[in-house]
Parts: structure tokens; C-alpha cells; sequence
């Protein structure tokens, strides 16, 4: 009897996608000043001052920026970062 | 009034200060508090998800206020003690030479209380602005004697807020420059 080896099958699922990213978004409001928005982007995201300077630009200029995009878990954890700063923000999904 | 830096000692320091500054920066506590302004509370704590998707979003969001909203409630009230407890140990001062009719008023501060003062600072101009509605129009402070008093409020009262507002966000100004701002040099 011939040896036979089996060839296992590669199950594969075209159903799978990945999970679309969620952004961070920082909303102008008229109390907090641009100096300390740019400090608090700076602070939490870790960017340097001259990309925290036009996050903030963006931010007090057309109303809201996108400050950074990722997985849910994490934009959970920075919207309640930039809360505890008193910055208004909120998560969205990406694509709505 | 007269902020300093103090580097080396970790400590920064109002100087200089008349009986009146005090008497604001005490006030920022009772501000930052005011609970006769649900506006405020709500900008205090606001929803970490666009009006559109709270529906969708139920039991994410009663998990955030229960947790999130509780442990920030806990943070924002302990900087204000943090503020009030500094503000417990101001001294009179006087200058080598003189001593002034009316007494100066002198606070030190340690370098890492600077960011429970400037909260302290923002919720007292956060409430005040809704309050006060100081920002009518969105963006530019505006100061409207006139419009919008609520029953009992008084024009003095108004007043008063507005020079707070601006009180406040000085001192903020020069926090976020010149200390908050040094630990990301």
C-alpha cells in the first residue's frame, strides 16, 4: 500500500476584514487657550511642537482636527486623556 | 502682582499680591465647583462620542460615565483642594527696606502643583463662560452688561466674573509657557 500523505486543506475566508481604524477628533471651544491645546497634543501624542502648533491651528481655524487614528481600545484611553484635560474631544468610527 | 519661576528650589511663586488676588484665587475654587450651572458640568464631562452615534453606543456610554466620568469628577476636585490647600499656606511679605501701607501677599508653589492650578483655573473659566455666557458668539470674549442677567444676578456680579475670566487665563498663560511647557523642552 502506497504511502500517502495527506494535504490538509487551507481553509481560507474571504469574509475577514480588518476593523476600520477610529479616529480621535479635538473640537475648538472658545475657553481653553491655543497654547495649552498645543502642550496637551504635545503631551499625550508625543508630537513635536511645530506639528502640535498646526494640530492646534487646525483645531481653533475649521472647528475640530483628527489628532491620531488607531484602534478602538486605545482612542478610548487618549479621548479620556485629553477629557481629564478638560479639551473637548470625541472617537469616531473612520468612514463614519 | 508678580510670577516667578524658581527652578531650582521646584517651586514657582506669586508675589506682590494685594488682599484682592487672593481673594480671586480663593474664589476660583467656589467657581470651579458652582453647582448651580448644569451647563458647566456637562462641558466638564462631555460625551466621549458624537450626538449621531450615542444611540448606538448605549452601553459603551453608561460604562463611561459611570467609571470615566466618576474618576475625572474625583481628579478635577482634587486639584481644586490641591489649589486651596497652597493657597492655606500664603504669607505676608514685605520688601527689605519697606513696608508697604497696604501688606503684599506671598504663595509658593511646588513645580508639580502647576497642573492641578491650571485645572483649577479652567473649570472656574469654563463655568464661568457658560454661566456668564461670555462667548455668545462662539469664539471672542464678549462682555454684555446687559443681556441675558438671570433672575437675582447683578450687573456687579457680571462684572466680577468677567475680571476673574481674565484673572484667571493670565495666570494660565504664563503656567502653560513658562512650567508646564519646560517638561517637554
Amino acid at each position: 500500500m502506497p504511502s500517502t500523505t495527506a494535504t490538509p486543506e487551507l481553509e481560507t475566508d474571504t469574509e475577514v476584514t480588518f476593523d476600520e481604524p477610529w479616529n480621535v477628533l479635538i473640537h475648538n471651544d472658545p475657553v481653553n487657550l491655543m497654547s495649552y491645546v498645543a502642550h496637551v497634543i504635545r503631551k499625550i501624542f508625543g508630537y513635536n511642537a511645530k506639528q502640535a502648533e498646526k494640530l492646534m491651528l487646525e483645531v481653533h481655524q475649521e472647528g475640530k482636527s483628527m489628532v491620531w487614528s488607531g484602534s478602538r481600545e486605545r482612542a478610548e484611553l487618549y479621548v479620556k486623556e485629553l477629557h481629564g484635560h478638560q479639551l473637548l474631544a470625541t472617537m469616531e468610527k473612520a468612514g463614519g | 502682582m508678580r510670577l516667578t519661576l524658581l527652578k531650582e528650589q521646584e517651586l514657582w511663586q506669586l508675589s506682590d499680591m494685594e488682599e484682592v488676588h487672593v481673594e480671586l484665587l480663593r474664589q476660583a475654587a467656589d467657581d470651579a465647583s458652582m453647582t448651580d450651572c448644569p451647563e458647566g458640568r456637562q462641558r466638564l464631562f462631555p460625551s466621549p462620542v458624537p450626538q449621531d452615534q450615542r444611540l448606538r453606543e448605549g452601553e459603551f456610554l453608561e460604562d463611561w460615565n459611570e467609571y470615566v466620568t466618576g474618576e475625572l469628577d474625583t481628579q478635577f476636585a482634587e486639584d481644586v483642594g490641591t489649589l486651596l490647600a497652597d493657597l492655606d499656606g500664603v504669607e505676608i511679605h514685605h520688601t527689605a527696606d519697606e513696608e508697604p501701607i497696604d501688606p503684599r501677599y506671598l504663595v509658593k508653589v511646588p513645580l508639580d502643583h502647576a497642573g492641578a492650578w491650571f485645572s483649577s483655573l479652567n473649570q472656574a473659566r469654563l463655568m464661568l463662560d457658560l454661566k456668564y455666557a461670555l462667548h455668545p458668539d462662539g469664539e471672542h470674549l464678549q462682555l454684555q452688561l446687559d443681556a441675558g442677567l438671570d433672575e437675582g444676578e447683578t450687573l456687579h456680579e457680571r462684572l466680577a466674573a468677567y475680571m476673574r475670566y481674565e484673572f484667571f487665563a493670565l495666570i494660565q498663560e504664563w503656567l502653560v509657557r513658562q512650567v508646564m511647557a519646560a517638561d517637554q523642552e
